[in-house]
Parts: C-alpha cells; sequence; structure tokens
C-alpha cells in the first residue's frame, strides 16, 4: 500500500503534550530493540514516530503498539540518544485514540514495568518471565 | 636564520607540519607531552582504505622528523605561558630539565583527539564484562595477537557516544564507519572462521575508496551488517546477547557474541580548553579548536600566528591531518622570514 504523506495530524499535538519536537528522533531504533514488549508490537516506537512525522494518524491510532507499551516505562528514554519520552508518546496517543472512540486493542497497558519497578533484579528477572518465547534470533 | 615556529603535539599532524617547515628552510621546535612521537597513530595495526602497515608507516615519519636538521624535538614537554603576537612570541616550555623560554614568529596547535571512554553506556557492559571493549582497545589485541579464535562471533557497534546528546557528542565522528569495517575485516582475516556482524545507523563512508572498502566488508569478507542502533548487551554465562531492532524489517533481533566492539566517540584531546586559555584561540561547542573560517581557512585559528592541524579541530583521519599539517607549516613559514 502507497502511504500518503499529509502535514495536519496528531503530531502537533503530541509534540505540545511532551514538549519536543519529533524532528528530533535520528531513527536509529535504539529504543525498539531493547523493549521488553517490541516482540509483540505491530509497529516499533520508532515507526510511530516515523509514522507521526507523516501524519500517518490512522495507521498509529489503530495500532497495538500503543497499547502494549509499558505502564511508566521509561527503558527506552532512558538509552534514547535524543531522550524522547516515547512512553509518553504513547500515553498521548492512548488518550486520542479514546477520544475517537477506538476500541483499545488491551484492556490496559503492560503491567512488566509496573510490576517490577521497585527494584531492578526482580525488573530484570520479570523481563526474563515475560519474554522467553518468540524471539528472534540472528542466524550464524 | 629563519624565525623558529612551535608546534604543539606530535601526532601525524604535528610531525607533518615540522617536516614541511624543516625541508622548506625553516625551524621547528615540537613539543609532545608523552615520552615518544606518534600520538593515535603508533596505537593503530593496519589503516583503511587499503589495511596499510600503520607501524611502518609512522615509524618511517617520526624517523624523517628526528633526521632533519631544521627540526628540534622536545618529548615530555607542555607549553606553560604564551605572550606577543604574529611573527614575535615569547613562549615558556616545561620540560623535563626544567623551564625553557623561547622567542618564535608563529605556532601550531596540533594536540590531536582524546577517545572517549564509554563508562556512560551501562546498557553496553562496558567496564562489566571482559568482552566489551572499545574500537581502540580492539587495535591493541590486534597487534598482540588476541584476537578471538575459532567460530567467534564478533559484533561491532557503531556511533557510541557520536549522534548521542543525551549521554555523548551531537556530532558524528566521521571514521569509525570506516575504521569498524577495517577491524570487520582484519578480524576475518586473521580468522576465517569467525562471524562479523556490524550494527549501523547509517554508513557514513566519505574519503576516496572508502565505500568500496565497505562494500568489500559486505561483498567479499561476508560481514553482516545491520541497521539499527545497538540497545542491549546482557551477560548471559560466556557470551554476550547483543539486542537491536534491525529497522529494515522493523523486528527486533538478538545476536549471541563472544566480543562486541564499541566504536566510541574521538572527543577534543584532554586539557584543550586550558590549552586554548593559555593561547588565548578559541574552542568550539565541544571543546575543538575553532577555525577561523571553516571553508578555505581552515587551519587559521582565531588569533593571528597560531595555526590549527589536525584533530585537535575535530575527528578526521590520517589524510586529512596530514594535509592540515602541511597547510599549517606553509602558514607558519609565511610569518617566519
Ligand atoms: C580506533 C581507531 C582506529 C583508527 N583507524 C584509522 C585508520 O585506519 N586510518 C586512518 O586514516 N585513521 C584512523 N584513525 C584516526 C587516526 O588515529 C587519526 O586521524 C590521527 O591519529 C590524527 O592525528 P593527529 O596528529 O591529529 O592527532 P593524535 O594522533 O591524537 O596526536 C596528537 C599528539 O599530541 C599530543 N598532545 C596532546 N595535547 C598536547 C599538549 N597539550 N602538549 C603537547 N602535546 C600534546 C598527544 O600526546 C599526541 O601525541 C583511527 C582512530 C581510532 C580511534
Ligand atoms: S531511540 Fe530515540 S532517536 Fe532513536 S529511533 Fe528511538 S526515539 Fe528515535
Ligand atoms: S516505554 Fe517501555 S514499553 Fe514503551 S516502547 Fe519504550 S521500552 Fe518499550
Ligand atoms: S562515522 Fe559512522 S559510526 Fe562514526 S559516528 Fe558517524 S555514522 Fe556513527
Amino acid at each position: 500500500m502507497r502511504l500518503k504523506i499529509d502535514e495536519d495530524g496528531i503530531r502537533t499535538m503530541v509534540e505540545q503534550s511532551i514538549g519536543k519536537s519529533l524532528t528530533s528522533c535520528l531513527q536509529c531504533s535504539k529504543c525498539g530493540g531493547g523493549c521488553v514488549h517490541s516482540e509483540e508490537f505491530d509497529l516499533t516506537p520508532r515507526q510511530v514516530v516515523e509514522s507521526l512525522l507523516d501524519c500517518q494518524d490512522g495507521k498509529v491510532l489503530d495500532s497495538r503498539m500503543i497499547w502494549l507499551c509499558g505502564r511508566s516505562c521509561s527503558a527506552c528514554q532512558a538509552v534514547c540518544p535524543v531522550g524522547l519520552p516515547l512512553n509518553e508518546i504513547m500515553a498521548v496517543l492512548r488518550e486520542e485514540a479514546g477520544r475517537r472512540g477506538i476500541e483499545p486493542k488491551y484492556e490496559k497497558p503492560s503491567m512488566i514495568y509496573y510490576k517490577f519497578e521497585h527494584c531492578a533484579k526482580h525488573q530484570e528477572e520479570g523481563e526474563a518471565s515475560e519474554s522467553s518465547t518468540g524471539r528472534e534470533t540472528q542466524p550464524a | 636564520m629563519a624565525k623558529k615556529t612551535l608546534i604543539i603535539g606530535g601526532g601525524i599532524a604535528g610531525i607533518t607540519a615540522a617536516q614541511k617547515i624543516a625541508q622548506n628552510g625553516g625551524t621547528a621546535l615540537l613539543i609532545e607531552k608523552e615520552g615518544h612521537l606518534g600520538g593515535n597513530f603508533a596505537k593503530l595495526t593496519y589503516t583503511f582504505p587499503v589495511l596499510a602497515d600503520a607501524k611502518g608507516i609512522v615509524t618511517r615519519e617520526i624517523k624523517t622528523a628526528e633526521e632533519l636538521a631544521g627540526i628540534e624535538i622536545l618529548p615530555r614537554t607542555t607549553l606553560e605561558s604564551c605572550r606577543g603576537e604574529a611573527g614575535n612570541f615569547t613562549v615558556e616550555l616545561g620540560t623535563p630539565s626544567g623551564r625553557r623560554t623561547e622567542q618564535v614568529a608563529a605556532i601550531v596547535v596540533a594536540a590531536g583527539f582524546h577517545y572517549m571512554e564509554p563508562t556512560a553506556y551501562t546498557e553496553y557492559a562496558y567496564g562489566r564484562s571482559a568482552k566489551v571493549v572499545t574500537s581502540l582497545e580492539f587495535e591493541k589485541m590486534a597487534a598482540e595477537g588476541r584476537l578471538p579464535q575459532g567460530p567467534a562471533r564478533v559484533v561491532f557497534v557503531h556511533c557510541v557516544g557520536s549522534r548521542d546528546k543525551a549521554k555523548g557528542y551531537r556530532y558524528c565522528s566521521k571514521i569509525c564507519c570506516s575504521y569498524s569495517a577495517k577491524h570487520a575485516i582484519m578480524l576475518k582475516q586473521a580468522n576465517p572462521e569467525a562471524k562479523a556482524y556490524v550494527f549501523y545507523i547509517d554508513i557514513r563512508a566519505l574519503g576516496k575508496g572508502y565505500e568500496e572498502f565497505i562494500r568489500e566488508a559486505m561483498e567479499k569478507y561476508n560481514v553482516r551488517y545491520i541497521r539499527g542502533r545497538v540497545a542491549k548487551v546482557i551477560e548471559s554465562g560466556d557470551k554476550l546477547l547483543v539486542r537491536a531492532e534491525d529497522s529494515l524489517i522493523g523486528n527486533p533481533v538478538e545476536v549471541e557474541a563472544d566480543l562486541v566492539v564499541l566504536a566510541s566517540a574521538m572527543e577534543p584531546p584532554q586539557g584543550s580548553r586550558a590549552l586554548a586559555g593559555i593561547l588565548g584561540i578559541a574552542t568550539d561547542e565541544y571543546g575543538f579548536f575553532r577555525e577561523a573560517e571553516a571553508n578555505v581557512r581552515p587551519c587559521h585559528s582565531s588569533k593571528e600566528g597560531i595555526f590549527l592541524a589536525g584533530s585537535c579541530t575535530q575527528p578526521m583521519e590520517i589524510a586529512a591531518a596530514v594535509a592540515m599539517g602541511g597547510l599549517a607549516a606553509s602558514e607558519a613559514l609565511i610569518l617566519s622570514r
């Protein structure tokens, strides 16, 4: 499918609420590489940013990704070379999806980080227990 | 007799500047804070883009400088003060045998670069795992014959500390794409059984033969290039798990590795702002020495009579440092006649 590039979309609203321009994204994909949920994502966080820039609002608001992104997780923001708050971006997008009557793809955002955030050690154990399936390994 | 030029830094840029001044009838005083000349070049094993013998070349250039009558070399020496103006500076040098005062017509700053210690990158297990090293450490491993043996997997990580305004520098270090390809080729040549992976954001190989060199790594040496900045390196038994997103596919990937090599940033030389203070010249937002004009006066500092050469102005490869050393020498000679 060929996408139609647009200039008017929820991008402006997202940028206002995070107080940063999405144009700072380097498209380096570090965010998606370490996320414990990335295996279940339909769009990676980097693709969400890229899609927002070209105002592919429908694609983003209909994605599963925005619902899977962990509650109060800042794992990718902590390593993002420009410090983009991806978690906040997804929260804004969920709100907007709600306003437009788009059904949540999940009841609530993932609890992994919520459950384990009290302690880094348990967080790692949580990651291990909740992400043991489906990972693609690069062939030798 | 022609008046002297003081050259600060005995890397390839400073060595070249000294040689050209002496070969063109001038006299050069070359000071180096370490005990030997060669700078970072002397830490390399091979050089891109032709896998030339680094030690051989740098030894030859040092020897040429040592044999030229117009060059005096002062190791373990630093600049302590500087007064005066173009054509007539008075400088005080701290040498192992005490303080020494000199009159010089011009000054060439060739203080080189410092290689960033990526200690802030805890996500890459640097400093935690002995199997995570920097590219400069990889050069040393290659020189000492300590590259992984047998069917080992080595992952090269681009842009560590560069293109990262959160934890490093906003700029691109310009040559790490090329030397990472060199390292992958060196690995494959030393150990054809090894597998090499390179994780990149963009491949920047701007120089004669550089693009071809990187294509050769991919096509001839079968080095696998995956587009995505590495997110995490996890220690797992005696292996490392490297996690990233293959952004061309849009999927998370994982590589099990025996060695991870971080292409860290080339940063300004240590003490560059203090040196700039002594000389009264400007530095940029990072601490590299600032040129008067980027296009046609790349080796003029912000002060008349003080010139810049090499990687103390921005990350650069050997050929560019040599070119700048030569240009700085010809500018200095104008003032010393
Ligand atoms: C891992 C790695 C691999 C590389 N591989 C290649 C390659 O294959 N091909 C290539 O072309 N380039 C390569 N390079 C780049 C190459 O190392 C540089 O281009 C080159 O070293 C620049 O020379 P320079 O003289 O500007 O600086 P330097 O080599 O840094 O020399 C500067 C000198 O100045 C001295 N100095 C600093 N401050 C003072 C002071 N205040 N007073 C007195 N002396 C001082 C230092 O001790 C040093 O000796 C590589 C770099 C790295 C990090
Ligand atoms: S880590 Fe940051 S800069 Fe890189 S793709 Fe993700 S949001 Fe963009
Ligand atoms: S905020 Fe957490 S869950 Fe959401 S994309 Fe980033 S790492 Fe993944
Ligand atoms: S030269 Fe390549 S590896 Fe180095 S900072 Fe630039 S893009 Fe990254």
